[in-house]
């Protein structure tokens, strides 16, 4: 009974968030993350000899498409989280459903997964798709993503999504919720864009460090998942934990992101939180 | 007014921070019609929400049905229905599926006629249930909040503001709903209002609050034994000069006029003078045409309380 009382909230809570065109914007921001991230195939062929340098640009094109094409589903989701819990509870929905006999418990499963899910499958699908557009000239490696891509999209977007949740039931203002929840998830994003490798051969310390950040983390994971590795390494910074930790290492780190923000944040909820508007 | 209590704050203390929302409020929700009166800032939505669970209280505890309102709050709210000040659904469903969905939520099964019954009551069943929500004026949200808060025929249905978006004439037909809805389907209600003539006319059991305190509780006729207030009847009497005169003679009353053939008296004790007067106009070999109470009596009562307590 109460499994069927959830998959209808989570139909109709499916129906509001995903109301909006929120994928067309999406696939529109996808389409021009690719084009501006990937170098042109074209180019890597005409100034490459060998096989293996070619299959070596490919794949680092495939990286930092990855991870460009990562950035929308980021703000995504989020947005998407921030609206569904600071909205719902500042409009009085949220009063309203816990007033009848639904447990504070299946509330909360049914609003988070209500975004993060057809935010993991739409991030899955979407990725490889354009991944597999672009790069439709190595279908092993397209293949390969597809197959990577699920666990580190779900891990990076509970992330985001336990974010957002956090911000959503401090701030508990609608717009104040969206735009922290972004710049939160922004600041976090900030050390995927560093090249890590150049910080390391001037000697910035810290940048040891950036690849246990959730976001770089999430990529560094997927790339040591597909075999993606960084050409000609110099010696000194050869035991960087970028290059030496297993994947195994980022997937327990990232899981334990997750479980840092979602777990706190749900038991507060169903323990703790007040709707006292 | 039954005497059967479903509810009750035991010494229930809430604060917000430095705000003292709830201080100490003890009071009693009777099976009837109850009003929850008070100005704003009186406590009167975080009691109702404190009795939903959705707040927890700081000291104290309150119970619904015997069930305590945080602990327990999945079996009080299966046997409550509620209709918020601040109305809000998903407004991309029709009308007609959000009662649906309300259905699924409580738990109950609700046939395709109950639901279009429903819809009647609050008539919202023409043709409106169809459209989506989001297109509904407020007056429709209001009506379809309270057919949501009416469904799987809850034991008690609390209103807050149940007529703060309705015209003139749908506020008469809500508050006509009331009385027979307990009648029929004998649902308790636990009204919260600002409109005071209109709980008067509905309420058998009033709970006065300010401040997040109880300033008083009980029938109308209770309410007025407890206040100071002094309250004028207009007594419409033959012959008029020989009750006015055993009038006079009454301790509990303040002052006496007789105004076109009728007897304007003061009275501070409400309830000695209704026992009195019909023994005086024996006494007297009158009859009575009408009594008449000028000021609304929850008004009043409403007044001196609050004044009191500043």
């Amino acid at each position: 009974m109460s499994f069927r009382v959830g998959l209808a909230l989570l139909k109709t809570e499916i129906g509001k968030v995903w109301g909006r065109p929120i994928l067309e914007i999406t696939v529109a921001l996808m389409a021009v993350m690719t084009l501006m991230s990937v170098q042109p195939i074209t180019e890597i062929v005409r100034h490459s000899e060998f096989l293996d340098i070619f299959r070596s640009a490919v794949m680092g094109s495939v990286s930092a498409t990855v991870a460009s094409l990562m950035l929308p589903w980021i703000i995504m989701c989020s947005v998407l989280m921030a609206l569904s819990f600071a909205r719902d509870y500042e409009s009085g929905l949220m009063q309203s459903i816990l007033s009848t006999p639904i447990s504070r418990k299946m509330f909360f499963m049914v609003k988070f997964f209500a975004v993060v899910l057809p935010l993991v499958l739409l991030s899955w699908v979407l990725t490889t798709f354009f991944v597999g557009l672009t790069f439709y000239s190595s279908p092993w490696l397209v293949l390969q993503l597809s197959f990577y891509m699920l666990p580190v999209s779900f891990l990076s977007l509970m992330f985001c999504g336990g974010l957002g949740v956090l911000v959503a039931l401090v701030v508990r203002r609608t717009i104040p919720a969206v735009l922290t929840s972004l710049l939160a998830n922004f600041f976090i994003w900030y050390p995927t864009t560093i090249d890590t490798k150049r910080a390391l051969m001037e000697g910035v310390g810290y940048a040891n460090y950036l690849c246990l950040t959730p976001h770089d983390g999430a990529l560094v994971f997927l790339d040591k998942l597909l075999g993606i590795v960084p050409k000609g390494i110099p010696l000194e910074i050869a035991d960087a934990l970028e290059y030496t930790l297993p994947a195994s290492s980022f997937a327990v780190l990232l899981v334990f992101y997750v479980c840092i923000l979602v777990i706190p944040m749900f038991v507060y909820f169903i323990r703790r939180f007040e709707i006292c508007d | 007014m039954s005497c059967e209590v479903i509810g009750e704050f035991k010494s229930v203390t809430k604060r917000f921070g430095a705000t003292m929302a709830l201080d100490s409020l003890s009071l009693k929700i009777y099976r009837g019609v109850n009003g929850l009166v008070g100005p704003n800032g009186a406590g009167k939505t975080t009691a109702i929400r404190l009795s939903l669970g959705l707040i927890k209280p700081n000291v104290g505890s309150a119970e619904l049905f015997g069930s305590d309102c945080w602990r327990n709050s999945l079996v009080v709210r299966s046997k409550v229905g509620v209709l918020y000040e601040k109305l809000a659904f998903y407004d991309h469903l029709s009308g007609f599926e959000q009662l649906k969905l309300m259905a699924k939520l409580k738990g109950v099964s609700v046939s395709l006629v109950e639901l279009k019954e429903l819809l009647g009551i609050v008539e919202l069943d023409t043709g409106a249930h169809d459209r989506r929500i989001g297109v509904y004026s407020a007056g429709m949200r209001q009506r379809l909040g309270l057919a949501q808060a009416l469904i799987g025929n809850p034991e008690l249905v609390i209103l807050d503001e149940p007529t703060s978006n309705l015209d003139p004439l749908n506020r008469a037909k809500i508050l006509e709903l009331i009385p027979l809805l307990r009648k029929e389907k004998n649902v308790s209600f636990l009204i919260s209002s600002h409109i005071l003539p209109e709980l008067e006319k509905v309420c058998d059991n009033f709970i006065l609050m300010n401040k997040g305190k109880l300033l008083r509780q009980g029938t109308l006729e209770q309410m007025f034994d407890k206040s100071s207030s002094s309250i004028k009847f207009v007594i419409k009497v033959q012959p008029v000069e020989s009750v006015a005169i055993l009038l006079k003679n009454e301790e509990y009353v303040e002052d006496l006029s007789v105004i076109d053939d009728s007897l304007h008296v003061v009275v501070k004790d409400v309830t000695l003078f209704k026992q009195r007067l019909p023994l005086l106009i024996g006494q007297a070999g009158a009859s009575l045409d009408e009594v008449k109470m000028i000021e609304s009596d929850l008004e009043a009562v409403f007044k001196s309380a609050v004044e009191k307590e500043a």
